[in-house]
């Protein structure tokens, strides 16, 4: 037996206890005759203590960082003891020890601050892993696992392996391709997703499927994006939408209950695509700040039901007077709250933030409704007193707020105002790290343009299903595309999937790439 | 796609949707990113015990890498040298 407690076990109960430990070599500390050693393990670290007897032993056998020992000694109160541990009333004095491993010196300290840059502890990684901090994040991630696996096993799904050799179906991603040895020219691709095994399941009558899944897909690396990574793929037969809305909502409010101790009783809320678009130009927005778009002008065929809000707005008419809003096809603007004292310094600042080559605006227009309810605006020049009221109104504003308005090309602006009110967001402190909030986003478009050939392709993949009240649109109309400037007037742009998709924000940092997604989808067969 | 295209890249399944195929539907979570946000972090690599860095490399392994001409020639394939 290499040893009768963990680093992490020994409490002030066990005082007077013999026992053998092994573990790491955390640090070691010479006080005159006496060494200190933390030894650490998985499950904590404990300060061992060696006497004057053990000496010689330790010059004969010099330790050092990492090394594995094996120590046998009595448990002993600490006369000075640390809080910061679960084992620090506590030490072991030591009786006798063995070296069972010698280690090299590690490229860099294995603490929570750590010394080592980025790159050394990716080459090390089984060094890093057995840093606290990243050990911390593996068990979360297997707690996430196991509160999934058994929220799906109570409610009768089966986890049924799908193959990882399967054929290359060029949609979508790129594949990544296994050449086959046998079959001379012939490749298997590593699937993208389960998708048509899951279906096929279906179809055998396993009505209740799961699998906590490795996807590959080849991608031109993002940020933050790993060639291979992890889904919990699930799929039920014989539901409707709702069925599969509520089942899964649970799971991840089960997975909020076990991992976080967060009861997140609240329901979900649920949005439309189009007016997580219209209301926050983002199909994942995060809604844990008001901050919505008004939209002043947009074309008519991208939000079709919006009719009356354009016949309203003051800036949709194209005789402003105000070129730049009377050339734009879309003007969208929002309220940052309690910023109307910006300075010159900042809005420039935010200006150049609008103009980088990722968001590619032209140009912001601000106003300031003041405090003392008189407004000051980038376009006095073109708008009196009274529009520039009546423009932030429309926004929400509160006197002491700052609007900020966008101008130009339909997509490129939406996305623009979406960035745009995430950044004050974050710069406002609005997005705070330990609110979690759940949205279904509902409905979403069944194609997506395909600019290199010109045509509407599926944006999910082929096998969703449209609304139903939809299918006579595509049937009635071909996916080719002839003027590809106009291609969003296109009766395709405007048929909506029965496809949903699960948003759960926190804290988001850098552009676009720290989104939660879940895609679900109901097939149509 | 057309209907030939969709034959030869689907047609498994849309053969096995001709034997009886119940309405269904599902969802794929994104397992890794899931965790990321629960923990708190801004990265899911910090979440994957042996993650590929920002190149798709990894770099302990120093993968991916070449292979023999032994190993290629038995997998029929010959390299297009630039």
């Amino acid at each position: 037996m290499y040893r009768s407690h963990t680093c992490g076990a020994l409490r002030m109960q066990d005082v007077n206890q013999t026992v053998t430990l092994a573990g790491w070599v955390q640090t070691i500390r010479k006080f005159g005759a006496i060494t200190f050693i933390d030894l650490r393990d998985r499950y904590g670290i404990t300060q061992l203590l060696l006497g004057e007897e053990l000496n010689s032993q330790l010059t004969d056998q010099p330790l050092g960082r990492e090394y594995v020992l094996q120590a046998t000694g009595k448990v002993t109160e600490r006369s000075n003891k640390n809080s910061q541990i679960e084992t620090g009333d506590i030490e072991v004095a030591v009786t006798s020890f063995t070296i069972l491993n010698k280690s090299a010196v590690p490229p860099f300290t294995i603490q929570d601050d750590t010394d080592g840059g980025d790159d050394i502890r990716m080459k090390y990684r089984f060094l890093d892993l057995r840093r606290n901090a990243v050990k911390k994040n593996l068990e979360l991630r297997y707690a996430v696992n196991r509160s999934a696996r058994n929220y799906l096993h109570q409610q009768g799904f089966m986890d049924i392996e799908t193959p990882f050799l399967i054929k290359s179906t060029p949609e979508g991603a790129r594949d990544f391709v296994v050449p086959s040895r046998m079959n001379a020219g012939q490749f298997y691709a590593l699937p993208q997703s389960p998708q048509t095994f899951k279906q096929l399941l279906m179809v055998s009558g396993y009505d209740r499927y799961y699998q906590i899944v490795k996807c590959f897909r080849d991608e031109d690396l993002r940020a933050d994006r790993q060639p291979e990574f992890t889904q919990i793929d699930c799929e039920m037969a014989f539901v409707e939408q709702e069925d599969i809305l509520q089942m899964f909502e649970q799971l991840i409010k089960q997975i909020f209950k076990d991992v976080k101790q967060i009861d997140y009783t609240a329901l979900v809320e649920r949005i439309s695509w189009e007016e997580a678009m219209w209301t926050y130009g983002n199909d994942k927005p995060d809604i844990r700040f008001n901050m919505k778009l008004a939209n002043y002008k947009f074309p008519l065929h991208t939000f079709p039901e919006k009719k009356e809000t354009l016949s309203n707005s003051i800036l949709s008419s194209g005789a402003t007077g105000f070129p730049v809003f009377d050339q734009a096809e879309t003007i969208i603007g929002f309220a940052a709250a309690g910023c109307s004292e910006y300075t010159r310094k900042q809005i420039d600042e935010l200006t150049e933030w609008i103009k980088r080559p990722q968001i590619g605006m032209q140009g912001m227009v601000y106003i300031k409704c003041n405090l003392d309810g008189t407004f000051k605006s980038s376009v006095d020049k073109f708008f009196g007193e009274e529009s520039l009221q009546k423009i932030a109104a429309a926004t929400g504003a509160q006197a002491g707020d700052l609007v900020l308005v966008l101008a130009g090309k339909e997509e490129k602006t939406r996305k623009a105002a979406s960035e745009l009110r995430l950044e004050m967001g974050k710069r406002l402190g609005l997005r705070k790290e330990n609110e979690f909030k759940l949205l279904w986003v509902l409905d979403f478009p069944l194609f997506e343009y395909a600019e290199e050939e010109n045509r509407w392709v599926a944006r999910h993949h082929p096998f969703t299903a449209p609304k139903p009240d939809h299918i006579a649109v595509m049937i009635d109309n071909d996916p080719e595309i002839k003027d590809a400037a106009k291609y969003l007037e296109h009766p395709y742009a405007g048929i909506k999937a029965n496809a949903y998709d699960m948003v759960l924000k926190v804290d988001p940092s850098e552009f676009s790439s720290d989104r939660f997604r879940k895609k679900c989808l109901q097939h149509w067969v | 796609m057309t209907e030939a295209e969709a034959l030869h890249k689907f047609g498994f399944l849309l053969g096995a949707f001709e034997y009886g195929a119940p309405p269904h539907g599902g969802i794929a979570f994104g397992f890794d990113r899931l965790c990321s946000i629960l923990g708190g972090s801004e990265s899911i690599r910090d979440f994957i015990a042996f993650p590929k860095n920002n190149s798709g490399r990894d770099v302990m392994l120093d993968a991916p890498g070449t292979i023999d001409q032994h190993q290629l020639d038995e997998l029929h394939i010959q390299l297009n040298k630039e």
